[in-house]
């Protein structure tokens, strides 16, 4: 645990105190459904590409990416660069400023617009119900962290978390989340750079640093080929697998670590992050309400850029401490370890601002973008769609409170269960991810994709990923007399391949056989809206 | 095993052949294609309409580009 001085707490209360008033000083802006949705169209590119990258960082991904570098190496940071930055550019000048034209609110209603109102409702049903558990995970699994940082108990640090975020998105909406964003971005970023400057010092530099993670290496390998030699004669992985380096971003096919090239490649740079970047709610949403098309372009190329320094923000600390303090019992220790040894009072209170600000520039989004899809795409769309602005501002404050309230029994329910539940959440993201991102691809790109089709497919999609998950489970396995289908941990990019494709492969094949769009739908792809505005 | 074993099981292998340097390039093939159509990219679609034309720092190509850039660099090292 890091101990905290007066100097830190000051620290922590006075990044609280600031962040808390920009939320309500732009939430006094706040007039309408718009406004709370999506910040009146007025967010400015800057605002918006910084708050994509804060938004994606989470309270647990801070401690986690690093706990996990500390584990299996800088594989890790794949998940920051060929896992963020090609589908962030692709979706800058493809995809966002199409969904900006549209003037849409949530991607749900676009999948309406283009393809069918059942559509709409199963994939928001899914995103809502998805968001609305994670929120209360993200609380948990946040507040286990803070106990383990800084010894706040658990309950407490649920209710202040849900307290101190839900207040300014209640207020502030969208532009609150995105503007306090900012803050906590350069909070975060600021805090893991000097962690990383200092540490960096201790070590001797970037060459000391790659020699001693080098060394520890070697020995924990040949500990772990010793024990495994005299389990089986035949060792697991194969030769690639033993030659890589700590520092390698590509890993071997037989690698026991979760990122092996073909998940990495495949599963999360071509279908997990487009699905991310151009599908989830959460993320989109505040490009949606950037002032123009140019400013919601340039947010997301802004987002790329700063994409390229996140790696060594989060995940060159678990190096350090890797080097520093090897033999870690649990990886996820690794960074509060490091943080209580090098840094020194006031900046130990900087680190735990940071923290604090991933937490909340997460919780925060969700929050919103749950609220949004449940008032637009449930409570307009099938009750009031008639309600005006300020009556949408109302249901929206009302569904944002009630969310959070939610979320605080959710979490608290969580504590009375088994720590899996986290992974299961986590899974649940996969089952729908790569069907929806699939028939959102196509439904864009192709004029001859149904809404019939796509209606089946992405059921089919969600299918083939329950089913993956399913024979990759060790008990479904010994049940049915067989071994699990995956051999890495936690394969959750490979069901997003397989549900990625058995949607789009169905897709397209059901399309054959189904009627085309009317006119009215096909304006809302790429060649459409371009025969449009050409028109 | 059943016939999902025995395809992915083959497919494990076939990838397993691929040699890493072979890898490598596959991942760098990725980013020189993007950043291609990057640079292919009409200005008028990486601009500010409203910005003065002389500003060659509003066209987000070459954001884009440097990001990309920066990526060929780190899969090239690591």
């Amino acid at each position: 645990m890091t101990q905290l001085a007066v100097l830190d707490y000051l620290v922590i209360a006075i990044y609280l105190v600031v962040t808390i008033g920009i939320g309500l000083w732009v939430g006094s802006y706040v007039k309408s459904g718009q406004d709370l949705f999506l910040a009146g169209r007025s967010l400015p590119w800057w605002a918006v590409g910084v708050s994509l990258v804060a938004t994606d960082i989470g309270g647990t991904d801070l401690i986690g990416v690093g706990g996990t570098a500390y584990r299996w190496g800088l594989a890790v940071a794949n998940f920051e660069w060929i896992g963020c930055i090609p589908a962030m550019i692709v979706a800058a000048f493809v995809f966002i400023p199409h969904f900006w034209r549209c003037g849409i609110t949530t991607i749900p209603e676009f999948l309406e617009r283009r393809f069918s109102l059942p559509l709409r409702t199963a994939v928001a049903g899914c995103w809502f119900v998805f968001m609305a558990c994670n929120l209360g995970v993200m609380l948990l699994a946040s507040a286990i962290f803070l106990q383990s940082l800084i010894g706040v108990p658990v309950i407490p640090g649920i209710l202040a978390t849900a307290l101190f975020a839900g207040a300014y998105t209640y207020f502030g909406g969208l532009a609150a989340v995105v503007y306090t964003d900012v803050l906590q971005g350069v909070v975060m970023i600021g805090g893991c750079l000097l962690a990383v400057a200092i540490g960096l010092w201790q070590v001797g530099g970037i060459g000391p640093l790659k020699e001693r993670v080098d060394q520890q290496f070697e020995r924990q390998k040949e500990a772990r080929l010793v024990a495994m030699a005299a389990d089986q004669p035949e060792p697991a992985v194969g030769e690639d697998a033993r030659a890589a380096s700590y520092f390698s971003l590509i890993v071997p096919v037989d690698t026991p670590s979760p990122f092996p090239w073909p998940a990495i490649l495949f599963g999360l740079a071509l279908v997990l992050s487009p699905g991310y970047w151009i599908g989830n709610q959460a993320i989109v949403q505040r490009s949606l309400g950037a002032r123009s098309e140019f400013d919601a372009k340039a947010a997301y190329v802004c987002g790329a850029l700063l994409k390229n320094i996140i790696p060594i923000a989060v995940a060159v600390p678990g190096l350090i401490a890797f080097a520093l303090y090897p033999g870690l019992e649990n990886p996820d220790g690794a960074l509060p370890t490091l943080i209580s040894a090098i840094l020194p009072s006031g900046l130990r209170g900087l680190f735990v601002a940071a923290f604090l600000a991933a937490l909340m520039s997460s919780v925060d989004s969700y929050l919103n973008s749950a609220a949004t899809i449940f008032t637009n795409d449930f409570y307009r769309r099938f009750l009031r769609p008639n309600a005006d602005e300020r009556q949408l501002l109302n249901a929206g404050r009302f569904v944002t409170l009630t969310l959070a309230i939610w979320a605080i029994g959710f979490a608290l329910f969580l504590t009375t269960l088994d720590a899996a539940i986290y992974t299961i959440f986590q899974t649940l993201l996969s089952f729908f991810q790569g069907p929806a991102i699939a028939v959102l691809l196509l439904g864009v790109l192709f004029r001859r994709v149904t809404a019939d089709a796509a209606f089946v497919a992405f059921f089919i999609g969600v299918a083939t990923s329950m089913t993956l998950f399913l024979l990759s489970q060790n008990w479904f396995a010994t049940a049915v007399g067989t071994t699990p289908l995956f051999r890495i941990a936690d394969p959750f990019l490979y069901y997003s391949v397989w549900a990625f494709l058995a949607t789009g492969v169905s897709c397209v094949f059901l399309s054959y056989f189904t009627r085309t769009d009317s006119p009215e739908r096909l304006r809302y792809t790429l060649r459409g809206w371009k025969q449009e505005v050409a028109q | 095993m059943s016939i999902l074993h025995v395809v992915g099981d083959a497919l494990r292998d076939a990838l397993g052949l691929i040699p890493l340097w072979g890898v490598r390039g596959l991942f760098l093939l990725l980013l020189f294609a993007l950043m291609a159509w990057v640079v292919s990219l009409p200005n008028s679609e990486t601009t500010d309409p409203e910005s003065p034309r002389d500003r060659s720092g509003r066209n987000l190509k070459w954001w884009a580009w440097t990001a990309i850039l920066i990526q060929i660099v780190v899969y090239s090292v690591f």
